[in-house]
């Protein structure tokens, strides 16, 4: 498969903290890979480096065999690179329909569009993630799962080939969680490459070819969802840490108990 | 998941749609009319006050450019309506005919605002206004000592006897520059009108509400930034000239007095910031207080203006304009605390 996005040594300090750790990576044309690892492993600031919103302190990135690393993030998106954002950052100023036909006119695909043809494309976008009902609602009306899907619908409306999703699934309720996961399969199934940051290991298995882990700034694994769910560091990675909070809230309730509490 | 491709219902054609086809161009053109004929009936003072109007719609357009539509709180405007008359000035006194040397005050202040842009327009937020008021005194300080090629910053010039335009009566000399200053300010509609109908109405906003989304989109943030600084400043500095021309001096503290710029940046709220009708309804709301609270509370009236400025922006942020389209509801207690609690300075 041809590769649609190489990472080479990619590295990211801020002062002394190294958010991202000499990472490399090689994703193929059309596939999902899940990024998953701890709060405050360096996954959003990992996408924030492919996307250009960072500037990395070190490494390379090369597109479809063309070397972005010193891109804007508009020159990026130009080529066909999107994202979404971890905490939604919707045009509060405009209407749902607005935020996406923004998108559909100076994205990979906007200088084609006309005002009429990016408003068409708005809609078009709208309804295939279901917030076609709201298009003349002002985007500062939405909820939390409403914001989720603009940021999908901001995304896809520019028309790209590579999208990051920054952990399109939190917040929302066990329902959203589900229309989400085929919505995201939807958007493979048109053709593009995905990189999906999720910190929910069921929902990274049901739906990733394959999954990087990071820890620390650091690419701990690397496999296909069966592989890392029987690696041994990456369940010392999450399971460290859930089994810290067991022992934390067991002792916790022993005090509370000893206290003469419930 | 629904893959079908949303058509959109054609939009009714009912009244409010028709009311608006039609009324909205005459009523543009009965309005441009009544601005066009203004100075025949009204004669020399007439023109001179219609004049004054047209000027500050000019400014409070050129304003909302950068300050409404990009959120960007410049308080460069007067320096660059100073740095404008100022090489206008320079040039007349040189020999320059009139349009010449307007041309060179405008290239001027653009070329100056590009070079303040390219730097300042990277801060974020607060920093962004601090730097654009210190440039605005490093200007004035800077014009004041400047002594070239015959001018001399820290006193008037005379500037009347270089336009060739003595010879005109009173009233014919106001009427012009009323005709100019109504050219300026229909350009600087004309642009927020194209700007507001354009894809570059949604870049701006965009810009505006979030910085980093829009340049995740592939809107070329530093790009536009710049590009509507400089257009800002072009048009405020068009206007400076014109106004130190009719004044027939050129004083620089009063050039690049800095009031200037809070005069309009009052205007652009109090009316509605980001919309193309609010700044003209701010400039009318301001002369109309300035001519009330000036006679009967001359001592107090910046104070009462500034209440009534604050009062505005703290309780309607989206100004007269949206009182105006939405009626009283605008102003119903629960919106108005509502935008109480959210106020926040961007
Ligand atoms: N802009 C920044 N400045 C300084 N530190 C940052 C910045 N962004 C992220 N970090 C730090 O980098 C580390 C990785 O953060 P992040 O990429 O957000 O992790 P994740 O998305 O995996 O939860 C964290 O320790 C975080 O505090
Ligand atoms: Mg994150």
């Amino acid at each position: 498969m041809a590769a649609e996005l190489e990472v080479r040594n990619l590295t990211k300090r801020f002062g002394g903290l190294v958010a991202v750790n000499d990472v490399t990576a090689s994703i193929s044309r059309g596939e999902i890979v899940g990024l998953i690892g701890p709060n405050g492993a360096g996954k959003t600031t990992f996408v924030n480096l492919l996307t250009g919103t960072l500037k990395c302190s070190g490494g390379e990135i090369v597109y479809r065999d063309r070397r972005i690393t010193e891109l804007e993030p508009h020159q990026r998106c130009r080529l066909g690179l999107a994202r979404t954002f971890q905490v939604p950052q919707p045009f509060i100023g405009l209407t749902v329909e607005e935020n996406v036909m923004a998108s559909a006119l100076f994205g990979s695909g906007g200088a084609r569009r006309s005002m009429p043809q990016a408003r068409a494309r708005a809609r078009e976008v709208l309804e295939w993630v279901g917030l076609g009902a709201a298009a003349a609602n002002p985007a500062r009306t939405l909820t939390t799962a409403g914001l989720k899907r603009l940021e999908l619908a901001r995304c896809l409306a520019s028309d790209p080939s590579l999208v990051f999703l920054d952990e399109p699934l939190s917040g929302l309720n066990q329902a959203e969680v589900k229309e989400s996961l085929s919505l995201i399969r939807s958007i493979r199934d048109r053709g593009m490459t995905i990189i999906f940051i999720e910190h929910i290991m069921q929902a990274v298995m049901a739906i990733s070819d394959r999954v990087i882990v990071l820890a620390n700034g650091t690419k701990l694994a690397e496999g296909t969802p069966q592989e890392i769910v029987r690696n041994a560091d990456v369940q010392k990675a999450y399971l460290g840490d859930v089994g810290g909070a067991v022992e934390r809230y067991a002792r916790l309730r022993k005090g509370r108990e000893a206290a003469g509490g419930r | 998941m629904s893959h079908a491709g949303g058509q959109a219902a054609p939009a009714m054609p009912g009244r409010a749609v028709m009311l608006r086809t039609i009324g909205e161009p005459a009523g543009l053109a009965v309005l441009l009319a009544a601005v066009l004929a203004l100075p025949f009936f009204a004669g020399a003072y007439g023109s001179r006050v219609g004049g004054t109007i047209l000027m500050y719609i000019a400014l409070a357009q050129s304003w909302n450019l950068i300050g409404g539509y990009v959120g960007l709180m410049s308080l460069a405007h007067s320096a660059f309506f100073g740095l404008g008359a100022m090489g206008a000035t320079i040039l007349l006194l040189n020999g320059a005919p009139v349009l010449l040397a307007a041309a060179g005050g405008i290239l001027l202040a653009s070329v100056l605002a590009l070079l303040i842009g390219a730097p300042t327009l990277r801060l974020q937020g607060h920093y962004f206004v601090i730097a654009t008021l210190i440039v605005s005194e490093a200007l004035l300080n800077g014009a004041r000592n400047l002594n070239i090629l015959g001018f001399h910053g820290a006193i008037s010039q005379n500037i009347g006897a270089f336009t060739g335009l003595q010879d005109l009566s009173a009233v014919e000399y106001n009427r012009l520059f009323y005709y100019i200053m109504a050219g300026l300010a229909g350009l600087a509609m004309l642009l927020v009108t194209l700007v507001e109908r354009s894809r570059w109405g949604l870049a701006l906003k965009a810009i505006r509400d979030a910085e980093g989304a829009a340049s995740a989109i592939g809107i070329p943030v530093a790009g536009v930034k710049l590009a509507i600084f400089v257009l800002s400043a072009a048009i405020a500095a068009a206007v400076g000239i014109t106004s130190s021309i009719w004044l027939g001096t050129f004083d620089t503290t009063s050039a690049f007095d800095l009031a200037v710029t809070f005069q309009v940046i009052v205007m652009v709220f109090l009316g509605g910031r980001g919309t193309v009708w609010g700044p003209v309804i701010g400039v009318f709301l301001v002369f109309t207080l300035n001519e009330f609270i000036g006679v009967e509370f001359a001592e107090i009236s910046t104070i009462i203006s500034g209440v009534i400025v604050v009062a505005i922006v703290l309780l309607q942020p989206d100004g007269l304009i949206e009182v105006m389209r939405r009626g009283p509801a605008a102003l119903s207690p629960r919106v108005v605390i509502g935008n109480f609690r959210r106020y926040k300075v961007d």
